[in-house]
């Protein structure tokens, strides 16, 4: 039950309060090219939760083995790298051998859900808050889903933001910066408001 | 010797470099911050101060034109899928000479920028600009190009890392010149909205800029076709 509890507790956390894209604009550029189809916003939103969360559950053990070490911090994004190019590569195999369709369909875009700033960024904050394995897996879970739920407002808002409504120099990407602005205040707000003072 | 005269002939027709006006597009036209939105995270989170976004800026440009120049070397046998963990590899790599170097430069600045500063290594002028611009020039007009958007990138991290500091501290550069205090603007929702409106105006800016150079060169062919 205690590991379901800091589970959930932890994946809530990322999702809400470290949104990968409100709060902490990992991998915004994706959540663009994502957000403009449904079909692209569910493919790379199931591969970017399922290389994290793999990722995750790797570079727990290199963590606490490499933590006390006092260069760590400076080769850790080539070992990270290492080891998400591990399980793209295994991945990739798998897919191909079992699943060939699968692969010819998601073979132009896979590699923007492996080497993306949500995927290595969800990696260095579980380093930075160093929790159990269970919270490792749930940071990343949490961190993937809280960029698909952003993908998701995006894509909702998407057409309106690039309709003629908007002025022509603001449509498209920098009113979808400002959109993404004033989402982000309203997810700011979830970290806590105390009226006491 | 006579087959290997035209052989160098080749080689040296090959060699100049066609300076052309595509090759500053990365500063306006294709900014990735402002007109393209490609990279943007360490400029709407990190760039917080003039020194943030100078140390952002310098290593932006250090990764990415040493990758950059490293990977056109790798074979385009390799199918895209499997050469980008190549770039992905040969970025982190270049990181920790970066890194070193910027921290006995900036000695606290370095770990202030924290998470955004090893994402650097996934920007998407590695990943997609490789494919879709850099390698198809030559390899001394690549460089140029990439330079250019390596400023542009930094021109812009730079700015908005003044302008936060300007607006939340009062000061450039640890120089107090104003008693402001709006710590909003350091906050990502206020990353977020100024770079949207700075791209927006910019956008509008060059448009107008734009527009007029096309209306001035009609208004001369015109002309010319009078006399």
């Amino acid at each position: 039950m205690d590991i379901l509890v800091a589970f959930i507790t932890t994946a809530m956390t990322a999702m809400f309060v470290e949104n990968a894209i409100f709060a902490r604009a990992l991998g915004t550029s994706v959540a663009f090219y994502a957000s403009r189809k449904t079909d692209n916003m569910i493919g790379l939103g199931l591969g970017i939760l399922y290389v994290t969360t793999v990722s995750c559950f790797i570079t727990y053990w290199i963590d606490c083995l490499m933590y006390e070490n006092e260069w760590y911090w400076i080769v850790m994004p080539l070992i990270y790298t290492v080891v998400i190019s591990i399980v793209y590569t295994g991945t990739l195999l798998l897919i191909w051998r079992f699943l060939p369709k699968l692969f010819k369909s998601i073979k132009k875009y896979v590699h923007l859900s492996v080497f993306n700033a949500a995927v290595l960024g969800a990696l260095f904050l579980n380093e930075v808050y160093h929790g159990s394995l269970i919270e490792y897996l749930g940071f990343g879970v949490g961190l993937s889903a809280g960029f698909m739920i952003a993908v998701f407002f995006l894509h909702i808002a998407n057409e309106r933001l690039n309709s003629e409504l908007v002025p022509a120099a603001f449509r498209g990407m920098p009113i979808m910066m400002v959109f993404i602005g004033i989402l982000s205040l309203a997810f700011y707000a979830l970290t806590g408001y105390n009226t006491s003072a | 010797m006579a087959q290997q005269m035209p052989k160098m002939k080749k080689l040296r027709e090959k060699k100049p470099i066609r300076f052309d006006r595509s090759l500053l597009d990365g500063l306006a036209k294709q900014n990735v911050v402002l007109m393209t939105g490609i990279v943007n995270a360490p400029v709407v989170i990190a760039a917080t101060t003039f020194k943030k976004g100078t140390v952002i800026a310098l290593a932006f440009a250090f990764i990415s034109m040493l990758t950059i120049f490293i990977c056109s070397f790798v074979p385009k046998k390799i199918v895209y899928t499997l050469r980008v963990i190549i770039y992905a590899l040969v970025g982190s790599v270049i990181y920790i000479p970066t890194v070193l170097a910027l921290e006995e430069i900036f000695p606290r600045t370095v770990g202030l920028i924290g998470i955004y500063m090893p994402l650097i290594i996934t920007n998407a002028l590695i990943f997609s600009k490789t494919e879709s611009r850099f390698y198809l020039r030559k390899r001394g007009e690549m460089m140029i190009d990439v330079f250019f958007f390596s400023v542009g990138f930094g021109a812009v991290s730079v700015i908005v890392g003044m302008l936060r500091e300007l607006i939340t501290m009062g000061s450039i550069a640890d120089v107090k010149l104003a008693e402001l205090n709006i710590s909003a603007f350091e906050a990502p929702f206020g990353g977020f909205i100024m770079v949207g409106i700075m791209a927006g105006a910019f956008r509008a800016l060059y448009n107008y800029a734009r527009n007029r150079r096309i209306k001035q060169n009609q208004l001369q062919k015109d002309k010319n076709g009078e006399a």
